[in-house]
């Protein structure tokens, strides 16, 4: 498993198209930060509620950069044929390019994590915010693009890249939005069938905005305790749920 | 006499999702294959070579049959510690250098020092001839490097039995030589080893058995020997089998 990892993260690392994500995300904030200056509380949070909303951005081009060829690349090219006639099972081949995907991404919110933290640390302003909100903001919207990764891989099994992509981007948006249209639906009609199958939804479907502490990062709202179990809690069985899932159709799949 | 692989009727067809229609690729084929052996499963392209292969190493399920590799279930990941395989193509990964391709499929075998595999990968880079070029990126190597690293990786393990599908395909004569001597080396070693060839004078010089398969069907397995008594070469043996088998 360990050496499919390496093998993604190297992979990750020697395609441009990374770099340059790196670079751009950078120059972005480094503009950014030249048009706030220090010492204004309210352009801090300003540049700190823009920093942490791009994050999740760039993150999920990474994701889907890296995720959507993850394994059907190596079914397709049939690379994966010299690793399969190896000694690693088909869920130790899937854990290990997962579990490498999730650290390139990792390598991505860690360099924007440190700019951030730098950023509101030397700002001056740095008694307005807390940086342990700011960290477990960004933990969570890493957490937020390791399920995304699970969801990808999953998709890109049966759909084509393209389809792949678009579906997952589609996916993010709805699991941040979804529990709005139950809420719709409840107020237009509680009880009709409409209503009932939004409810099923709401249960199977992720809800991404367990995962959103960015007010209580940016605004210093009141952080309890539940707000970061429950949601460590429901994205670890979120992900173990969409790895199952993965690894029944990497099982299926006729190579 | 120990058989290394058994397959009893194996039977796989594909459904084509859009007309409805089955497509037979391998028809209850059977076959064992003996411990020390050097068999080549020769047939035209499409015959069911490579799906046979696929079948034996776990990477297609039997539509039915039955497939025992080395005692084990096809499926079983742990018997490929002792089997190495060389596909037909050059699948690898072209932003890696040869050191780090090697490195990377010594690692699935879980060598107990990295000195260990350092020296394995000394001594398969020797044997088949690619030192000089142990830190050029794939992406640069000619079809015959390619070819020999393939080689150097199905033997990284040791394995007792190798499954090779189409090692000599578009090498050249040169090149072709120099893998059947590493192959009878192999062989010598005290290796068994499957192939797959439709390039009949190599599958001649080199194997003690043969299967003829065609359209999914086997029409022979046994020694070479038993199938040439009658002093014509393999390639007419071939054709004769192949058009009786057409009428």
């Amino acid at each position: 498993m360990i050496p499919v990892a390496k093998l993604v993260i190297k992979e990750s690392i020697r395609k441009k198209i990374y770099h340059f994500l790196i670079i751009f995300s950078l120059l972005i904030l480094f503009v950014l930060y030249s048009y706030s200056p220090f010492g204004v509380k309210q352009q801090t949070k300003t540049a700190l509620d823009f920093s942490l909303s791009i994050l999740p951005l760039l993150g999920l081009f990474v994701t889907l950069f890296t995720c959507t060829t993850l394994i059907m690349d190596d079914i397709k090219s049939k690379k994966i044929y010299l690793i399969l006639s190896k000694p690693i099972s088909r869920f130790s081949y899937l854990c290990g390019k997962l579990l490498g995907a999730y650290l390139s991404i990792f390598l991505v919110y860690f360099i924007m994590g440190i700019i951030i933290f730098c950023f509101v640390y030397f700002s001056g302003m740095r008694q307005f915010f807390s940086l342990t909100k700011i960290f477990w903001a960004i933990f969570f919207s890493f957490f937020e693009m390791m399920l995304m990764a699970n969801v990808i891989v999953c998709l890109a099994f049966f759909l084509p890249q393209g389809t792949a992509i678009s579906l997952s981007i589609f996916s993010y948006l709805f699991f941040h939005i979804k529990s709005n249209f139950l809420k719709y639906a409840l107020l237009s009609n509680p009880n009709s069938v409409k209503t009932f199958i939004w409810k099923i939804f709401y249960y199977i479907i992720p809800d991404f905005e367990y995962f959103n502490l960015r007010d209580q990062a940016v605004h210093n709202f009141v952080l309890k305790n539940s707000q970061i179990y429950m949601p460590l809690l429901y994205g670890t069985a979120t992900l173990f749920l969409f790895l199952t899932i993965a690894a029944i159709f990497l099982y299926r799949k006729e190579l | 006499m120990c058989t290394l692989i058994r397959i009893t009727d194996f039977y796989k067809s594909y459904l084509n999702k859009f007309t409805k229609t089955k497509r037979i690729a391998v028809e209850n084929l059977s076959l064992e294959i003996e411990k020390g052996q050097i068999y080549g499963l020769i047939g035209p392209n499409g015959s069911g070579k490579t799906t046979t292969i696929k079948a034996i190493l776990g990477f297609i399920k039997p539509s039915s049959g039955q497939i025992e590799i080395l005692g084990k279930s096809p499926l079983d990941s742990k018997k490929n510690r002792r089997i190495g395989f060389l596909p037909e193509e050059s699948y690898y990964h072209d932003f890696l250098t040869i050191k780090e391709q090697l490195e990377f499929y010594g690692a699935l075998y879980n060598f107990p020092t990295k000195k260990a595999l350092d020296i394995k990968i000394a001594e398969v880079i020797e044997l088949t001839g690619i030192k000089q070029y142990i830190n050029t990126f794939i992406s640069e190597l000619s079809r015959g490097n390619l070819q020999r690293l393939g080689i150097a990786q199905s033997i990284m393990n040791d394995p007792e039995l190798l499954i090779y599908d189409e090692p000599a395909s578009g090498i050249d004569p040169v090149g072709r030589f120099e893998i059947r001597k590493i192959l009878t080396d192999l062989s010598r070693e005290g290796k068994t080893i499957f192939m797959s060839s439709h390039f009949l004078p190599e599958v001649e010089k080199l194997c003690t058995h043969i299967g003829i398969i065609l359209n999914g069907k086997l029409l022979y397995s046994g020694k070479l020997s038993d199938l040439n008594t009658e002093g014509k070469d393999l390639e007419e043996k071939f054709m004769n089998l192949m058009r009786s088998d057409s009428k």
